[in-house]
């Protein structure tokens, strides 16, 4: 017995009784758990069924303006509207919105829609646009989209079903931007404050709020008086699932009927009651360069990088077909695609040519764990065209940094476009004036600032085109880019899951979806 | 007992000397850890592992960096790849073979110097006793509180992925076990005999701490070492798992793993085959440290070892 | 004895400070903030997000922030999540319940598994029973749990889809939480359906998880076990006449309190096995959120959830060490324990 107390501590009969004492102190401390689980029976038992989404992660927010996350959008856009959507070509087309024009290069007139209400009732007028739009860029409720509407200068009520936008110099991406922020009850956010609003919140979408578990789901209930018109389903029930396998086996035994982002790997496993879903995708994958660190200050590496790639057998062997090798930092739906543009080719004998001016110089190509495989995948091409490339995985954070600081010798990363506008790409990566948000690739030429800089100043898109013609053919004869591809979105989706058609930015519009039992 | 052996061993006839004395050695380390064969056999495969790991390039069919697109995710027993092919069409096998370097080195080193780090701060403090000895012991009640886990994974978010910083965190995480180990042990050799006669003599602290203390305390130090050696490895592949690993520039078992998982479907030998890799290794390492252990005069080293079971 | 408390409690606040101080500074000497994760991959110049940064206080000096924290913390307000707008209270609240409910089924798994294990081994040393029973115990050690895990999912999920792979629960169970343990509390609302939906969800975790605790356990019981065996008292009772079953009670009893004490110092290692499991499951607990939120940057809740760890911890330590206190003569004395 002795021996046993060399620790100090442990007086016999006491330690296990005491065991027992203590966990159920710690059951009752966890007993002030609120909604661990569903905190009610919510049994509408309709014939419409229930219709459940995977996604690939838990959401950040159901308040519209808290938040930076498209996972989080998908959702939150069935329980809000916003002025204006994207159609299948990403282009704005009417929401609560029925039309719109541009008075003056820096005024905008929404006419709104007539006879909408909120689910508690709070009619939907120029009033909540205007409070909603504010509260979007009032700095002290702390929004993380208030840099998406930052061009808007003021916003004025002219009669209750009519609103003046104002920008402060004319702003081509406006309707992108409104596209992505939704309208909010000012009455019922007013009474009730922002913590309150997200925890029970109130739109005028398809779907009303019914409740939302953390990390296990959020379950939305069919609004039978959406102006359009009735969502066929009962409930819609959205549930996180991060991990791809277990996303897999939920909607292979039945408990989801539509799964997010499935890898084009595991799409073939897809079969029986289920299959894959694909649709072209707005997220353009590219090997950046920078131009101002060895070997890539010699434009000929550069374009010997361009020409050691075999995006064809990327698309075909990584994503087993399901993408689009780009020619060009734009893919075919934007708006500034170049659709007559050569890019560069496979030419393995060429590429070797060209790299022989790196020297046998050592590249190192930084990466996130999410991309890796590519990256690899990439750097076992360009080892083949002699150029020596290893791949070095970073921390998410760690490498936000090094890219950002210009701290990276080469880089592999995507860059979403779901706002389907070349502005996006060429504002970020491609434009001087941008230095001073990140360091990228260093790249500067002043031609390529003059052509985004105009193309920013005016809404004219057909002008617009045009100049962006003009800035890719520049850009891919400097090469400061590799582009890769375009991978599809994959969904997987039962067979009992009708009328749904996939979208290309994540989104779920289930209005006129229904279950087949 | 070692007279008729040697005497046996000088009557063979000459050719046979090498295989007979080989054998004898066998027989002596069979011996001394008490006839069992399971150490044998766990120390064999220990050596096993470290041969291929140094042998790597010698030893793997093909470079485990060799990608072959149109060759993705075979099963093993595909011509040419034993174990399979993965998500890069690289060879399994060739990636597991060249995986055993990274465990054996992160695995050694941050054993060794954990077991330095936390052997030299058991000593002073033991030894020394007094405020030192409580300050000391409070940190080591804290960091133990400290799931090492997360500690692990914070330094590593901090430092940035890379063998270096990955050892860096073992090691900060793992000494506490040798210290409190050690600390135990001086404590009550303080008091001894040879040691009171050599302050007598006027030694000076460091050197009994040194020449009289530490010999006794080595011992049950290995021991605890050979099991801490696995912990660390399969630390290390968890680290890898959570996306914290070694970069991809040479293979790891844990980063496989990590890899793995999303094929588990489509391809279970991507996630299977490293797991097991591990599992076979830390095994072995376990088994020899239970050996060891045994093979120790129970009496006098049980206590202490007593204190280093919990650390397992 | 009252020094021997303030001491203890005393000693126990020094070790939360510096444990909140040692994750203050790790955080923010990382690369990166909560800021560079929210934005992304997102169109967002460095102005705005510098003024971002200043909305929520993250350009003040590191000692200003822990400051503010520490004061807040002190009142027991930890703070709200940066990425999520929510208080990290109601977040712990969230998960904690769901990890607790993990471990416990878990322990109870290992319970059942290595006591009667050690038990055989330890009344039949050296036997076949002994060499098996050691053999399955070393075995389980040197499994890493996330391959259990995976291969527990292959085998049970995948292949045969008897159990499912993850989360906790199924929908639409109308459960109300009461302890936030589903098991429990289905099991006190009589929601059968409910608890066999908690039950299916928690077994592979618990398996997992389970596994490598029993195997230690099994060890060190059986060690213990040994230990008692050998004392004198133990053949006083058989020559007495005790069933063996009472033999046996008798000898848990007594090997107990060291068996704890060697487990209850592996307690952070048990919160390791849960961050992995929890990981390779998807289970909604606090070892999951820790490690999403050190990567997001998302300090309040780093620090909030790594507090209340360390609180939780600390406190059970030191009821264990002031019933252990008030039981020893020695301190109530005040002399010297060790």
């Amino acid at each position: 017995m002795r021996r046993m107390s060399d620790s100090g501590r442990g007086s016999g009969r006491n330690r296990p009784l005491l065991g027992v004492v203590l966990v159920g102190a710690l059951a009752m401390v966890t007993a002030c758990a609120s909604g661990s689980y569903e905190t009610g029976n919510q049994d509408t038992g309709g014939a419409g069924g229930t219709l459940t989404v995977a996604l690939p992660s838990d959401i950040i927010s159901m308040d519209p303006a808290m938040h930076r996350s498209r996972v989080t959008q998908s959702v939150v856009r069935n329980v809000f509207d916003a002025l204006v959507n994207q159609g299948p070509d990403l282009q704005p087309v009417p929401e609560l919105a029925t039309s719109w024009q541009q008075l003056d290069p820096t005024t905008w007139q929404f006419d709104l829609r007539r006879d909408v209400t909120f689910h508690n009732g709070e009619p939907f007028d120029a009033e909540a646009v205007k409070f909603s739009i504010e509260r979007l860029l009032d700095p002290d409720q702390k929004s993380p989209r208030a840099s998406m509407l930052s061009s808007i200068s003021s916003v004025e009520v002219k009669d209750p079903h009519t609103v003046l936008i104002k920008t402060k110099t004319p702003s081509p991406i406006l309707l992108a931007g409104l596209a992505v922020n939704e309208i909010v009850p000012p009455k019922y956010v007013q009474e009730v404050g922002a913590e309150e609003f997200a925890k029970k919140p109130v739109g005028t979408g398809p779907f009303s709020f019914v409740e939302r578990v953390p990390n296990e789901r959020i379950v939305l209930q069919a609004n039978k008086d959406y102006w359009g018109g009735a969502p066929k389903v009962d409930k819609l029930v959205f549930r996180p699932v991060p991990e791809v396998s277990a996303r897999i086996a939920a909607l292979k035994s039945g408990e989801v009927h539509i799964a997010a982002e499935i890898p084009a790997d595991l799409a073939p496993t897809l079969t029986g009651d289920v299959k894959a879903a694909p649709v072209t995708g707005t997220r353009i994958f590219f090997l950046a360069m920078n131009v101002t660190q060895a070997p890539f200050t010699s434009a000929e590496v550069r374009a010997g990088v361009n020409h050691a790639i075999d995006r064809e057998a990327l698309v075909k062997g990584l994503y087993q077909g399901y993408g689009r090798s780009l020619d060009q930092p734009a893919c075919p739906e934007m708006l500034g695609y170049h659709d007559s543009f050569q890019g560069p080719s496979f030419d393995l004998a060429k590429a070797k040519q060209l790299l022989s001016a790196a020297d046998g110089a050592a590249v190192r190509i930084d990466v996130e764990e999410k991309d890796k495989t590519l990256a690899e995948a990439v750097a076992g091409q360009l080892q083949q065209a002699g150029l020596k490339a290893t791949v070095n995985v970073l921390e998410t954070q760690a490498f936000t940094n090094s890219i950002g600081s210009g701290a990276s010798q080469a880089y592999l990363s995507s860059w979403g476009v779901a706002e389907g506008d070349a502005d996006v790409i060429f504002a970020q990566h491609f434009w001087s004036p941008s230095r001073s948000s990140a360091f990228y690739t260093g790249y500067r030429n002043d031609q390529v600032d003059k052509l985004v800089a105009d193309a920013r100043a005016t809404t004219d898109q057909t002008q617009r085109e045009a100049l962006y013609r003009q800035a890719i053919e520049t850009v891919m004869h400097d090469a400061p880019w590799a582009p890769l591809l375009n991978p599809h979105e994959i969904y997987g989706v039962s067979t009992r899951v009708l009328d749904w058609e996939p979208s290309p930015i994540g989104r779920y519009n289930v209005v006129k979806t229904s279950l087949a039992s | 007992m070692s007279t008729t052996r040697v005497s046996r061993r000088q009557s063979a006839a000459k050719p046979r000397t090498r295989i007979a004395s080989a054998a004898s050695a066998l027989r002596r380390v069979h011996d001394f850890f008490g006839g069992s064969w399971s150490v044998l056999i766990a120390l064999a495969w220990l050596v096993v592992v470290i041969v291929v790991g140094v042998l790597a390039p010698l030893v793997a069919p093909m470079d485990p960096n060799a990608q072959d697109l149109s060759n993705r995710l075979r099963p093993p027993l595909t011509d040419g790849h034993l174990l399979g092919t993965d998500v890069l069409g690289r060879d399994v096998l060739s990636r597991l073979i060249y995986g055993t370097r990274v465990s054996l080195v992160v695995g050694f080193t941050a054993v060794a110097l954990s077991a330095v780090l936390g052997v030299a701060i058991g000593l002073v403090s033991g030894y020394l006793g007094g405020v030192v000895d409580t300050v000391f012991m409070r940190i080591v009640d804290a960091w133990l509180a400290f799931p090492f886990l997360l500690l692990a994974i914070a330094i590593v978010a901090m430092l940035g992925p890379g063998l270096d910083n990955i050892v860096l965190a073992l090691v900060i995480t793992g000494w506490v076990v040798y210290a409190r180990l050690v600390r135990g042990e001086t404590l009550s050799l303080r008091e001894r005999e040879f040691v009171l006669s050599a302050r007598g003599l006027g030694v000076s602290r460091p050197m009994i701490m040194i020449q009289h203390v530490l010999p006794n305390v080595l011992a049950p130090v290995v021991v605890v070492a050979t099991l801490e050696l696995g912990v660390v490895i399969v630390t290390e592949a968890s680290l890898s798992f959570l996306g914290l690993g070694a970069g991809t520039a040479t293979p790891s078992w844990g980063g496989m793993l990590a890899d793995g998982r999303a094929y588990i479907t489509v391809a279970w030998w991507l996630a299977t085959l490293p797991g097991l890799a591990i599992f076979l290794l830390v095994l072995a390492v376990n088994v020899l440290g239970d050996g060891l252990r045994d093979a120790l005069d129970p009496r006098s080293q049980r206590r202490m070892l007593r204190l280093a079971e919990g650390f397992e | 004895m009252l020094s021997f408390v303030l001491r203890r409690i005393g000693q126990t606040l020094v070790v939360l400070v510096l444990v909140s101080m040692i994750v203050f500074a790790l955080l923010h000497l990382a690369p990166g903030d909560p800021v560079d994760a929210i934005f992304a991959g997102e169109n967002v110049t460095a102005e705005q997000k510098a003024e971002y940064r200043h909305q929520l206080g993250l350009d003040r000096s590191p000692l200003a922030q822990y400051a503010s924290f520490a004061a807040k913390a002190a009142r027991g307000d930890l703070g709200s999540s940066i990425s999520q707008g929510v208080p990290v209270g109601s977040l712990i609240a969230q998960t904690l319940p769901a990890t607790v409910e993990l471990t416990l089924a878990a322990l109870l798994v290992a319970i059942v598994i290595a006591v009667p294990v050690a038990i055989v081994s330890a009344l039949r040393q050296g036997s076949g029973w002994d060499r098996g029973g050691s053999l399955v115990a070393l075995f389980g050690i040197s499994m890493p749990s996330f391959w259990l895990g995976i291969m527990l999912i292959l085998l049970f999920a995948v292949t045969l889809n008897v159990f499912p792979s993850s989360g906790r629960l199924d929908i639409d169970t109308g459960l109300r939480p009461l302890t936030g343990l589903a098991s429990v509390d289905a099991l006190l609302q009589g929601n059968w359906v409910a608890l066999r939906s908690a039950l299916w969800h928690l077994a592979l975790p618990a398996v997992t998880l389970g596994t490598a605790i029993a195997a230690t356990l099994a060890r060190v019981l059986r060690s213990g076990l040994l230990d008692v065996k050998g004392q004198d008292y133990v053949e006083a009772l058989r020559a007495r006449g005790l069933s063996a079953r009472r033999v046996i009670r008798h000898m848990l009893r007594n090997a107990m309190p060291a068996t704890v004490t060697v487990m209850g110092v592996r307690v952070g290692t048990l919160l390791g096995g849960a961050i992995v499991v929890e990981t390779v499951f998807s289970w909604p607990g606090i070892g999951r959120l820790i490690v999403d939120s050190i990567q997001d940057r998302d300090y309040p809740v780093v620090q909030g959830a790594v507090l209340m760890l360390a609180t939780i911890f600390a406190l059970v330590n030191l009821t264990t060490d002031l019933i252990h206190g008030w039981l020893d003569p020695r301190v109530k004395q005040g002399r010297a324990t060790t």
